[in-house]
């Protein structure tokens, strides 16, 4: 009964869930259009905006 | 957050600098095809291994920053070593193979400022979560609910890895086109 109460307090909320989708789809979307678009003329910077997302994307660890 | 970010970013940067440094000493000029070759391959194993298709385990360290700095120290400190600890990317935990990949990128191209802007770029992405947590949650006591949602969506942050791991192959592919890394 205490677990089942503290699940329901530290659970997600459909409202957090949905601003958790929302950031990790955007936030990577975002920073790699932007270097896909510097990277037009030096691919090099395609990998700085894929460095930011990987960094992000360590959150998967959280 | 603050400390916690600048001292992450000096950490990142020394290392990406020293990596490219490594690589200016190691490697003669004329390495793009070779570089690009190896850079693709093992940004496809690394893609594999994300994707589920290989299990390879991540060389690491395996260890977790101190939380008991807080109590030692107190939380500027705390955060100012924890930011320094984390920073230097390898010597914690590693959840996805990327950082591999870009250590790899930063030796190969051989120039410690791109190996600097690279690591310092992987840190700004990772101290984003700290500066973007807050403004997700509804109240301030929401941090356990937050972990647990983060927790849940992981597959979301994983896959958002493998487009970056795909672009990664992509420049690498450009290397052996064009014949050059940057």
């Amino acid at each position: 009964m205490e677990a089942a109460i503290a699940d329901e307090r530290m659970g997600p909320t459909p409202a957090l869930a949905r601003r958790v989708r929302v950031a990790a789809i955007a936030v990577p979307a975002i920073v790699l259009l932007a270097g896909a678009a510097a990277g037009i003329r030096r691919p090099a910077f395609v990998l700085v905006a894929v460095a930011v997302v990987f960094g992000w994307s360590q959150l998967a660890g959280a | 957050m603050v400390t916690y970010t600048l001292a992450g970013a000096l950490t990142s940067v020394l290392l990406g600098a020293g990596l490219g440094l490594v690589g200016a000493l190691a490697l003669p000029d004329d390495m793009a095809v070779p570089a690009g070759v190896l850079g693709l391959a093992v940004a496809a194993v690394a893609m594999a291994r994300e994707i589920g298709v290989v299990a390879v385990p991540l060389p690491q360290l395996g260890r977790q920053t101190q939380g008991m700095w807080a109590k030692s120290y107190g939380f500027t400190a705390a955060a100012l070593l924890w930011g320094l600890d984390l920073g230097l990317v390898f010597t914690t935990w590693l959840t996805l193979s990327g950082a591999w990949v870009l250590a790899l990128a930063a030796f190969l191209v051989g120039k410690p400022l791109f190996g600097a802007a690279l690591f310092g770029a992987s840190w700004l992405g990772r101290a984003l979560s700290v500066w973007v947590g807050p403004l997700l949650m509804e109240r301030a006591t929401d941090t356990p609910r937050l972990l647990a949602t983060l927790y849940e969506r992981r597959r979301l942050f994983r896959s958002a890895h493998v487009v970056g791991l795909a672009c990664t192959m992509l420049v690498f592919g450009s290397w052996i086109l064009s014949g050059t890394t940057m």
